[in-house]
This record gives C-alpha cells, structure tokens and sequence, in this order.
C-alpha cells in the first residue's frame, strides 16, 4: 500500500513538474503564435486592401441577392483603429466556380480583387489568374478592377476586359464583384459613412426552371385570361411509332374548358439538343394553330450555357408565335449566349411539338394546316443517323 | 583511458551505432520529411534536442525513479520536451513546423529516444547520457541531411530550395515514398559493405 501511494506520488511530482515547465513555455510563445496566424490570415486580405493594418470579420452583412452566389466571409479593413474599407470573400458560379477576395473602401472604389480558388479551362478562363496574362491595358486580369468604382458596375468590355475567349468565366466574375461590393458598399454605408450605391442591389441572375407536363400547361395556360385555371384533362392516344424529324412524342394532351369544350392542345417531344436525346420539350397551342407557349421539361446540358435555354426569357419568346411558321435563329428567337445548338434544338422541338398539337386541334375543330406547311424545315443540328 | 572512452560514447551513435542504419529505428518520420535539406536537417535538430534534454534529466534523477514506473515517467519528460519543441518551432520558425507537420508532435513515439533513455540514460551518468544523446542525434541528423540532399537534388533538382538542376533533369521518383525507401536501402547497404570491409581488415591484420 505504502509503496503504491509512493509511486503515484512520484509519477504526480514528475507530471506537475513537467505541466509546470509547458506552463512557462507556452506563456511565452502563445503569443507570438497567435501573431503568426493573424498575420497569415492578414496576408491574403492584405494583397486586396494594402493599405489596412488589421482586420476584424464581421457577421451582419447583407447576404447575396443571387442564390447561386454567396458571401462567405466579411472583414473590416482598419487602419490605426479606424474603419477604411471592408474585404468580402464571394463564391459563386463562374465557367465552373470561383472563390475571390475583393476589397472594397469608404468611397465603394475596389482596392483590390483576388482568387482564392478558380476552376476552370487551362489556356481560357484560368488566365484569369495567370500573373503573365495580360489584358490591353498591360496589367493582370485581377490588377484591372482595382480603382473601379463599384457605383460604375462591373460590365464586361465596358467597365473592364474581358479575359479574351473566356467571356463567361469573365462574366461569372463580374457577378461575384457585384454581389460582394453591394453587400461590402451597403455594409460600410450603414456603419462607418461609406458612399451610398448609385443602383439597386443587383439583380439576381435568372435561374432555369424544369416543368412536368402538368405543371408546363397550367402555367401556360394561367398567363391567359380565356385559358385560367385550365389544366390537361385527356390524354390522347397517339402512334408510338410516328417519329416526327426524328423526335419522339411522349405525351399529347387535350386541354378542355369548363364546359367541356377543347380549347388547346399540349404535346411534349424528345429530341437531341446538345447531347443525344437531351431534352424534352412541351408546346400548348389553341384553335388558331398559335402557340400559347412552350416549357422545358428535361435539359442536359452545361449550367450557366445550354441549361439556360430553361430559363423564362428564352423559352417565353415562343409564346403567340404561329405553329405553321419557321423558328430561326435570330429572326423568330434569339439565342442564349453561348449555347445556340441548345437554343436552336429546343427552338426545333417547340416546333415540332407546336405542330402535332395543331394537328389534334384540327380534328378537333381547330383551324386546318394552311398548303404545304406540313413539309417544313427545322434547324436540324443533329447528326444524320 | 577515460577520455577515449567518453569519444567512444560519442561516436558509437555518429556510425558504429547509427540509429537508422545500424540500428533501423526511427525509420517512419526519417523517410516521411526527408523531401527536402531544410526539412531533414530542421527534423533532425528537433529531434536531437529533445534526446539531449530528455537523456539529460532521466539521467539527472535515474536514482529517484522507481523501476516499477519508468516508463510513463520517461514518457511524461519526453512528451513535455516534444511539447517544447513544438512551441518552440511554432512562434519561432513556423515554416518548420508547417512542413514536419504531424511528425513534430510524433517525436515522442520516435522509438530512438525511448531506447536510448531506457537502454542508456537510465544507467549512466549525467556527462555520458548527454554524450551518448549527442550521438544518436547528430547520427540521425547526417542520415537524414544525406537522404534528404539526395533526394531533394535528384527529385527536385534544388538545394535548399534554390534551383541547381533544370526541371528537365528531375526525377520525381526521389520525392515520393519509395524514392526515400530506395535512397535509405543504398545507405544501409553501403554502410554494412564498408563496415564489413573493415572487420574483414581488422581480422587479417590481428
């Protein structure tokens, strides 16, 4: 018993001795390790706000306006105490994604703009990055924006270059400086007198919208007074072997008013758009043989490119548009940027679609085909088989 | 007759004794850091100061340490100077410490100084443990500082970080694992070839 108290004993005084010694030795250098991290932390904000000398983060800011976009982190830039500016990290969509620092000061002027991650081509849009690539003005693409003024915008080839043959990826990156010198602006105008923004928040860029067959019809049909509240209300039999310019008919529908009346038809179609059998695409048309509009159903292709063709400003161009007229690029639709194979194969399958569906109005008391319409022309992207 | 013996302490660990190619202990952290001079001599010295500090106290109170315990006590003191170390590295060359990573806080399991102390600091004087610590560690720090010239010239093709080969003339082999394991095989070989030659020497002149 004795010699068990007197080894614990032993191993306590050791132990105490040593804690005692760490003790000591941590009070000494627990500072100069702190400083150590700060200044690492300094380090990356200090390239895009050079002139602080201490940052402190903050939470209360304003959040992104854009849902794809976000702002990950905000500090304020101080120097001597006093508040000068503030650094937002934003990441968000680029071509792929990208996370930036940019610095902002009181008179909402960029005093500095840095990537912290950027992914995307090699040759293209990660000259972004590439301290040897060199804009017209003979400095970097990230050197150009500092001195912008964010009260001025961020328009690509207006208010700075574009990274030749990455206008996308350019154009991600305005969105990142838009979001993160609003949120960064507003923060330093409510708190610490900072300009005030010349515009609104920005506006958030318009997302692609995937419909159901159902869902496609009832919102087609809920833009028109005559047709609200109207929904499919029999589906109709349809050969599975008919192939219309390659394109597969998925569903054709009847879409009837209250007095049991067919007042449109609604037809969706699958075909190629970017890759094989892509899409599907849903076309409603009324008596008149005139489209009442067109919705995406299914799309693959690249975010921010072709899948844009779902978004409400390319796929509501086709709406009144006749289902007997051709739709061409440029005249009867224009493109999404970036994306006119996409653009022009869903365009084709609205066609497609609008047709057959006036095709059962006809026998349906709807206007009859005008001559020769039944043989026409789409853009015909697609390989022959 | 004294002193030639205290040398002999002090030799015994630079190579009749070398921990890692007599020996073969401590390989791990020796293969994983030894990419580049900088990191191999930096992994080298910390390792040896705390050899030496923990040679020094077991040493100092190896009449005070009951048999039954030694072993978490040595533990405790080698952990503590480990600790040190790591501190120390942290505030003072946090480049270091960034670049052992994980293998600064593994010295304490680092085989080499718990056989030292339990083999030698635990029964000997003061003067021969820390001669004895000396040895071990600057035997382990020419090994190191050796595979890691290799190693970061031929991988590469710098030295010290300043570039003495063109990139052409890397061969990345070296600065992976297996470019450390071959590098430490031709050592270990090359030491046994040489000491052989000189026992088969010592043998024909008797």
């Amino acid at each position: 018993m004795k010699q068990t108290l007197k080894l614990g004993f032993t191993l306590a005084a050791f132990a105490v001795i040593s804690c005692f010694l760490l003790a000591l030795v941590n009070s000494i250098t627990a500072p100069v390790i702190e400083q150590h991290q700060i200044e690492k932390a300094n380090a990356g904000m200090k390239t895009v706000f050079p002139d602080a000398d201490s940052f402190e983060q903050v939470t209360d800011y304003k959040p992104s306006t854009d849902s794809a976009i976000s702002i990950v982190k905000m500090y304020l830039a101080k120097k001597g105490g006093t508040v000068t500016g503030a650094v937002a990290q934003v990441s968000g969509p680029t071509y792929d994604h990208a996370t930036i620092l940019v610095g902002l000061d009181l008179n909402r002027t960029v005093t500095g703009m840095q990537f912290l991650e950027l992914t995307d081509s090699p040759g293209f849009g990660l000259k972004a990055n590439d301290p040897s690539y060199k804009t017209k003005g003979g400095t970097t693409f990230y050197d150009q924006l500092k001195g912008k003024n964010a009260n001025d915008g961020f328009m690509v080839n207006k208010t700075f270059e574009a990274v030749s043959g990455a206008t996308i990826t350019s154009k991600g990156v305005a969105n990142l400086l838009k979001q993160g010198t609003y949120s960064a602006g507003e923060y330093l105008a409510e708190k610490y007198g900072g300009a005030a923004a010349s515009g609104d928040a920005p506006k958030a860029a318009e997302q692609p919208v995937l419909f159901s067959f159902e869902d496609a019809v009832k919102d087609i049909c809920s833009t028109f007074d005559a047709y609200k509240g109207l929904t499919t209300s029999e589906d109709v039999a349809h050969d599975a072997s008919y192939y219309p310019h390659k394109m597969v008919v998925d569903r054709e529908s009847l879409i009837k008013d209250g007095s049991g009346k067919i007042v449109a038809a609604a037809v969706e179609v699958s075909g190629q758009t970017y890759s094989e059998n892509g899409g599907s695409v849903i076309a409603v048309v009324d008596i008149n043989r005139t489209i009442l509009g067109a919705r995406i159903v299914r799309i693959q292709d690249s975010p921010n490119l072709g899948m844009n063709t779902a978004t409400p400003s390319f796929y509501n161009q086709f709406s009144s548009k006749s289902a007997d007229q051709n739709l061409r690029p440029g005249t009867d639709y224009d493109v999404v940027s970036g994306a006119s194979i996409s653009s022009d194969c869903v365009a084709d399958m609205v066609k497609v679609a609008a047709y057959e569906a006036a095709g059962i109005m006809e026998k349906h008391g709807g206007r009859t085909a005008p001559d020769g319409s039944a043989e026409y022309t789409l853009n015909e992207h697609y390989q022959e088989e | 007759m004294e002193r030639t013996n205290r040398l002999a302490v002090f030799l015994n660990g630079l190579v009749k004794e070398n921990p890692l190619l007599i020996l073969s202990i401590g390989l791990c952290s020796s293969l994983a850091v030894t990419t580049n001079v900088f990191n191999g001599i930096g992994m080298g010295l910390a390792m040896t100061f705390v050899l030496i500090m923990s040679e020094l106290i077991i040493s100092l109170f190896r009449k005070q340490i009951p048999e039954d315990i030694r072993l978490p006590i040595f533990i405790i003191i080698i952990a503590a100077f480990t600790t040190i170390v790591q501190l120390l590295l942290n505030a003072y060359i946090p480049a270091l410490s960034e670049a052992l990573g994980v293998f600064l806080p593994l010295i304490v399991v680092n085989c080499i100084i718990m056989g030292r102390v339990e083999s030698y600091a635990s029964k000997n004087t003061v003067l021969d443990s820390v001669l004895d610590a000396i040895g071990m560690g600057l035997g382990y720090t020419w090994v190191l500082f050796i595979i890691s010239l290799v190693r970061e010239l031929l991988g590469s093709g710098t030295f010290f970080g300043i570039h003495v080969l063109p990139e052409t003339y890397t061969i990345g082999f070296f600065s992976r694992a297996p470019g450390g394991f071959f590098v430490f095989g031709l050592l270990t070989a090359l030491t046994v070839g040489i000491s052989k030659k000189a026992a088969a020497k010592k043998g024909d002149a008797k």
